[in-house]
């Protein structure tokens, strides 16, 4: 069970896009998805479709993490596309039988959506096959705190987020553990209807708050006791720096959005 | 019946790029009313292939018959699992009831037996592990100490009345008192009701002293397998993979350097101490 959760999924590599400032590729990430929400019309779909491939290739990912980063989503892209499909208004009808009724209008605006989730899910799953969790909240740590000044506790939030990946693959362990302990005892998870299921997750969750409050006790001391006091005067292992490669991405995805914006206003 | 094990494999995630062979080809026999002793270092398939005995794992390769029951059929598994009772490491993680007595109850009640059935299994099994019900019984397990919770944990497990005891380091964490209690349960189990022991442990001491026979596995296959003093003569081997020796072994072999030549090799300190005392008075 613990091998099909690919949280944070990132793919170690040497690309020029794993190479890029955390900090660059969160904002560039959320450039990109402005990119997607400037699109208005179908066919100019075509230029983020091109920058998402582009974007696949220079990372060097296989493309079968195009697929599997919308395979989580794809009840929520289905059940949109169909929601589109059905309620939306139209005169052009293409499909009329009882109460169903598919307006050519309908199909083009449930692709136009559905496409526009698919952009999005993929697009920003490159930030996260590039970019170690330990790399992306240092970007984020970075990115927020300029917002220190108004008492924003940046350093803190970072660090809560590492402690918490951190400590994922440990509790999926300790979860397994706990499974298999009270399976030996003849504990059933498999069988039954959803409110016995549930309840047989009771054995399971108890022991696991139990440990995870022991062990954040544990880390809050082994911390403490390494004089940890939060972010102030703290320095850092690793410096972030920005490149020229770092320059270069944002001005071409500053340039793509600036492309978009004309190709909105072209008369066709 | 016994439990045979029959060219054993295990690979974690086959077919993936992150296949693991943890267990490859082993055979072994664990009989009736039988103390076996596992050792071999961290990483060597000890845990892998336990949790094969009550079926928590299925073999990808040969097969394991519980009293002639295939842990591979999905049918026999809770048959498998109450004949073997499985004792993990630190089993007093697993406690999460509001009462020691509601948490011992669990695994007779996930084997749908009576409530009378399940009270008298209950009373009996906090009075094996010596806490007494009228005591323990209503009390938080999170309230016990730390020998008294892996006691209750203990206790969760023999409720079952399991025909073979299956146990990680048993001992692990506990001090020397805590020790020697849960031994003295374990050999008990044994003498009295005639529980089979699988005792995987990382102490050559306990194992010299309490086990019939040891296997020892190493990188995932049975290195060897045989009645303790035929594995700890072969104390060379042994150490090349990495593993103590018993101090009544290490103890021969300092005294054979200096001179004293002793009849056997002792690996249990009370047989090797009585053979120096007739030593000396010889």
């Amino acid at each position: 069970m613990t091998a099909n959760i690919t949280l944070g999924q990132f793919l170690p590599g040497d690309s020029c896009v794993h190479r890029l400032d955390p900090r660059t590729k969160i904002m560039l990430m959320v450039l990109y998805i402005v990119i997607v929400f400037v699109v208005d019309t179908l066919w100019v779909f075509a230029v983020p479709c091109l920058l998402l491939v582009f974007m696949f290739i220079m990372a060097r990912v296989p493309a079968s993490y195009f697929f599997s980063s919308l395979k989580p989503m794809r009840w929520l892209l289905l059940f949109m596309f169909i929601i589109n499909l059905f309620s939306t208004s139209g005169d052009t009808v293409l499909v009329q039988w009882w109460i169903v009724r598919i307006t050519q209008e309908a199909v083009l605006r449930a692709v136009f959506f559905t496409l526009r989730l698919v952009l999005l899910i993929a697009g920003t799953s490159i930030l996260t096959l590039t970019t170690s969790p330990i790399m992306l909240t240092d970007g984020l740590e970075k990115l927020m705190s300029p917002l220190r000044r108004i008492h924003f506790p940046a350093h803190e939030l970072a660090m809560m987020m590492t402690i918490a990946l951190r400590f994922i693959p440990t509790l999926m362990e300790e979860t397994d553990r706990i499974q298999k302990a009270q399976m030996a005892r003849g504990a059933d998870f498999e069988s039954g209807n959803i409110v016995q299921r549930a309840k047989s997750m009771i054995p399971i969750l108890v022991p696991l708050f139990v440990s995870a409050f022991r062990r954040a006790d544990e880390l809050a001391m082994a911390m403490e006791s390494r004089c940890y006091h939060g972010g102030e005067g703290r320095t850092r292992m690793r410096e972030l720096h920005f490149h020229t490669g770092d320059l270069t991405a944002s001005v071409l995805l500053c340039a793509v959005l600036a492309g978009i914006e004309i190709l909105e206003r072209l008369p066709l | 019946m016994p439990i045979q094990i029959e060219q054993l494999s295990h690979t974690y995630m086959p077919g993936s790029a992150l296949a693991y062979p943890a267990l490859s080809d082993i055979t072994l026999t664990i009989n009736d009313g039988e103390f076996l002793g596992i050792i071999g270092h961290t990483g060597s398939g000890k845990s892998t292939m336990i949790q094969h005995l009550n079926g928590l794992l299925q073999p990808t390769g040969g097969r394991v018959l519980v009293d002639g029951l295939d842990t591979r059929e999905k049918k026999l598994r809770k048959k498998i699992r109450s004949l073997v009772g499985m004792v993990f490491q630190y089993p007093e993680y697993q406690l999460f009831e509001e009462t020691v007595a509601k948490d011992v109850a669990f695994g007779p009640k996930n084997m749908g037996l009576e409530e009378n059935d399940i009270h008298e299994r209950v009373f009996e099994a906090l009075t094996l592990v010596g806490l007494p019900p009228e005591r323990f019984a209503e009390q938080s397990p999170f309230e016990l100490s730390g020998g008294e919770k892996r006691r209750a944990a203990l206790a969760g497990i023999l409720a079952m009345r399991p025909k073979y005891l299956v146990l990680d380091e048993p001992m692990a964490g506990l001090d020397p008192r805590g020790r020697a209690e849960i031994l003295s349960l374990i050999e008990s189990l044994r003498s009295t009701n005639g529980t089979g022991i699988v005792m995987v442990s990382h102490s050559m001491d306990d194992v010299a002293m309490y086990a019939d026979r040891i296997a020892v596995l190493d990188c995932g296959g049975l290195f060897m397998e045989g009645a303790p003093e035929d594995v700890f003569s072969r104390g060379e081997e042994l150490l090349k993979m990495g593993l103590a020796l018993p101090q009544a072994t290490r103890l021969v072999y300092a005294l054979r350097a200096r001179g004293v030549e002793l009849e056997h090799n002792y690996y249990r300190m009370d047989e090797l101490q009585s053979a120096l005392i007739r030593r000396w008075n010889a």
